[in-house]
């Protein structure tokens, strides 16, 4: 299991799309470094604007924190872009090149290629969110240094400087959660069909419809919002509240882990009744 | 004939939606064989295979691959088949040697550097290792195909179609290594084809399948090389010719004529004799083409007249 | 109306209370104020607002007179403005007319009750309500009602060993009508709310009377 394991990394790392999430990130997050860097202090302070009149501050809020939290609050709705390109590809793309037949006729289970398959794309999606950790918050650390984090969620919180860093890999630990269930379902659709665009594009759709009924405020919508995994996988931000609501959190976790559950399952099910045609 | 028997198949049949690709299909093939699996395209010929490799389920039969029944011990039997099925296609974003290195580790056999570069000398692709699949030729891919077949030596090698799209010299060689795979390491090969004259070429043995249906089996020899031939004359003056045979023993032989083609039911050692007898009553030939009566059908059910 | 009946409770109450100068006393606060040149201190800030949650902060609190003052945080640090600067420069500048209101007590030392009720119509200060140490001649405790709205209280600790007026600790009390609205965007459903809260400042390590160059202040002030 483990050698299969490490032959599908080894192929989606070997697959040019493999990088678009990588290179993305790559270029954004320090984009992003780059403008707060020109823009300087005041940046950071604008929350306070309307404080400005009754408080006086001093010292500095723009840091590798403040930076990487906003990174990880505007990037976060675009990853699940990056990583279906990935997760669309892992089956159908072997129908597609014909490979499927290659490796089904050896001597593994069809429980085994999908359980490989299921746990590379777990690990590409952890690598995605380790390597945005590290160009935002890495980065960020190195360029700014650290400080106490200001959030904004309904009021301000400003976090001490050495309560951040939890706070962080708690939401990234969360971020590959909520990551995993989006390339978990690309995952299912990928083994549906046997072209990968197929896949990538319905995911993509799913999750722009469901992120659509998630902020239109009408009753029929409200109703089904909390039955829907969009809503739950920006769980992570509930690390930059104080207290953490430690009940949200593992609710959200659990209604992720679920869909990781359901959507594997099936992905599981469909591939281990499949004829391969292809 | 071997007594050993590697592929015992009973009653296969897969109904797709609307259409039966197999049907009731039985095959037996034994130890040493090289069985040719003939028929012409879309007679269930990659169904069967796809389902022997456990592609694809069956609706109904079984499948027994040395003795073992292919559903409760699939991981065993596969481990000892190699196949090609349909044209063979690799991860064309990586190279050979790392194809063959990927599908040797996932059937848990030898990948040492030697064991790969040996196998692609055994298909002439050594200069080539380190090209992506991508950049290969289709003959390139069926011969890497080969190699991965035989890179975990097993006991049973499967091959769907294996000298289509090559030219003649990829053709022979090809037939070169399944004699010497069959002959010399004693391996077991199946082979699918739609073409009779490669079948006849390498392959002891033979089942003809046509709609899913097996319709001649035997030995290759016993098929091919006895009974009773089609010979087709074909003269100047047909009127004259029919007159002088119907006058003749060759009365009882002849089966039909249309235009200047008379048709006759030869044994293979009459066809001189039919020859000579022409000649001497001064009947120019043109043509005398002897047809075996199983090319004959076969070419029926190819051309889709059956 | 309600500001003309505090006047008149005011007037009325000094006219029978009008046993000290309230002016002097205040002159005297100021003069004994003036004996710092400057200060640099550690401020140990902990703010307790609805609006705004932060840790303890810590701070470095720079003075020279006449008015200069600046705040410097390793991390980040935030006053009112009103507890960041309270020179009594500051908190009774410009023209005002004070009423001697009545001796009270806090914490059981005397003090006297001094309203200050600006002249300038555009001071952001309305009326001052000032507890000011019979004996010491300090500030203990200071009401405000701005002109904006809301209010706010300073209260001032004292250590007896120090021998500047400088506090050792300020509890500052505020409500405030309409701070913080729409600090957050749309998103900040208690905008509305009156706003209450206190600062408490910890002050730590004066150094009194160093000669502090103006360049400390000079730096451009960050908003």
């Amino acid at each position: 299991m483990l050698s299969l394991i490490s032959i599908e990394l080894y192929k989606i790392f070997k697959k040019w799309r493999t990088y678009i999430g990588f290179i993305a990130i790559g270029l954004l997050a320090p984009l992003i470094h780059l403008s707060f860097y020109l823009a300087g202090e005041r940046s950071a302070t604008f929350a306070f604007r309307n404080l400005s009149d009754s408080f006086i501050f001093a010292g500095n809020l723009l840091n590798g924190y403040f930076i990487s939290n906003l990174i990880l609050q505007s990037l976060f709705v675009h990853i699940p872009f990056l990583v279906v390109l990935v997760g669309g590809d892992l089956l159908a793309g072997e129908a597609t090149g014909g490979t499927y037949r290659m490796l089904v006729t050896r001597p593994v289970s069809r429980f085994e290629i999908i359980t490989a398959k299921f746990i590379a794309a777990v690990i590409y999606t952890a690598l995605l969110i380790l390597w945005l950790a590290i160009m935002s918050l890495g980065l960020g650390l190195l360029i700014f240094g650290s400080g106490p984090l200001v959030a904004f969620k309904t009021k301000i919180i400003i976090f001490a400087a050495n309560d951040v860093l939890w706070r962080f890999m708690a939401a990234y630990a969360f971020a590959i959660l909520s990551m995993t269930v989006v390339i978990t379902l690309a995952f299912l659709f990928s083994s549906l069909v046997e072209n990968a665009i197929g896949p990538i594009v319905s995911t993509m759709a799913v999750i722009i419809i469901f992120f659509i009924i998630s902020v239109i405020d009408i009753d029929f919508f409200n109703t089904i919002r909390p039955y829907l995994f969009t809503n739950h996988i920006a769980g992570w931000s509930y690390f930059f509240e104080d207290p953490v609501d430690y009940s949200k959190v593992l609710k959200d976790a659990g209604v992720l882990a679920i869909h990781i559950a359901v959507f594997y399952g099936a992905a599981l099910y469909i591939f281990s009744k499949k004829d391969i045609l292809s | 004939m071997n007594s050993e028997q590697v592929i015992e198949v009973k009653g296969l049949t897969k109904q797709f939606k609307d259409v039966k690709a197999v049907n009731n299909l039985d095959l037996n093939v034994f130890k040493g064989d090289v069985f040719g699996f003939l028929g012409p395209n879309g007679a269930g010929k990659s169904t069967t295979i796809r389902m022997l490799l456990s592609l694809i389920k069956p609706t109904s039969g079984s499948i027994k691959i040395f003795g073992m029944p292919l559903e409760k011990k699939r991981r065993d039997i596969l481990r000892k088949i190699g196949a090609i099925v349909e044209k063979p296609d690799f991860y064309l974003y990586l190279s050979a040697y790392k194809n063959l290195e990927l599908l040797g580790k996932i059937s848990e056999t030898d990948t040492s550097r030697n064991r790969i570069m040996e196998m692609l000398e055994l298909v002439g692709l050594e200069k080539r290792y380190n090209s992506k699949v991508k950049t290969f030729s289709h003959g390139m891919k069926q011969r890497l195909g080969l190699a991965q077949a035989l890179l975990h030596d097993p006991d049973l090698i499967i091959l769907d179609e294996p000298t289509t799209g090559l030219d003649p010299q990829g053709m022979k060689e090809i037939r070169d290594l399944i004699l010497h795979l069959s002959r010399e390491k004693g391996k077991t090969v199946f082979l699918s084809s739609h073409i009779l004259s490669e079948v006849e070429i390498i392959a002891t043995r033979m089942i003809i399948i046509n709609k899913g249906t097996a319709r001649v089996e035997g030995t290759v020899n016993g098929l091919l090389n006895s009974g009773i031939l089609k010979v087709t004359v074909r003269v100047e003056d047909p009127a004259r010719t029919l007159s002088l045979l119907n006058a003749s023993r060759w009365a009882d032989s002849l089966e039909s004529h249309a235009n200047s083609d008379l048709f006759f039911n030869l044994k293979k050692e009459e066809i001189p004799a039919l020859n000579k007898f022409l000649v001497e009553s001064n009947v120019p030939v043109n043509a005398l083409i002897p047809m075996r009566s199983l090319e004959d059908y076969f070419l029926a059910i190819t051309e889709g007249k059956e | 109306m309600k500001k003309i009946i505090l006047l008149i409770f005011i007037l009325a109450s000094a006219l029978f209370a009008q046993k000290q100068d309230p002016n002097k006393l205040l002159d005297r606060v100021k003069q004994k104020f003036s004996s710092v040149n400057d200060y640099e201190v550690n401020a140990h800030i902990k703010v307790d607002v609805s609006f705004l949650k932060a840790p303890e902060m810590e701070a470095k609190v720079y003075f020279k007179k006449p008015d200069k003052m600046k705040m410097d945080s390793e991390g980040f640090a935030m006053l009112p403005k009103q507890a960041f600067n309270f020179s009594p420069e500051r908190l009774f500048k410009g023209n005002y007319n004070a009423i001697y209101v009545k001796e009270d007590k806090i914490d059981g030392s005397p003090v006297h009750v001094i309203k200050i009720i600006p002249n300038d119509e555009n001071s952001e200060i309305v009326l001052s309500t000032l507890w000011i140490d019979a004996s010491k001649d300090l500030i203990r405790k200071v009401e405000s009602t701005a002109r904006k709205g809301g209010s706010f209280e300073i209260n001032f600790t004292y250590n007896g060993k120090m021998s500047y007026p400088l506090p050792s600790s300020i509890q500052f009390y505020f409500d405030l009508p309409n701070m913080g609205r729409g600090m957050n965007g749309s998103n900040q459903p208690k905008a509305k709310d009156p706003q209450r809260g206190s600062v408490s400042i910890t002050y730590s390590n004066y150094k009194v009377n160093k000669g502090l160059p103006d360049s400390i202040f000079a730096e451009k002030k960050k908003k």
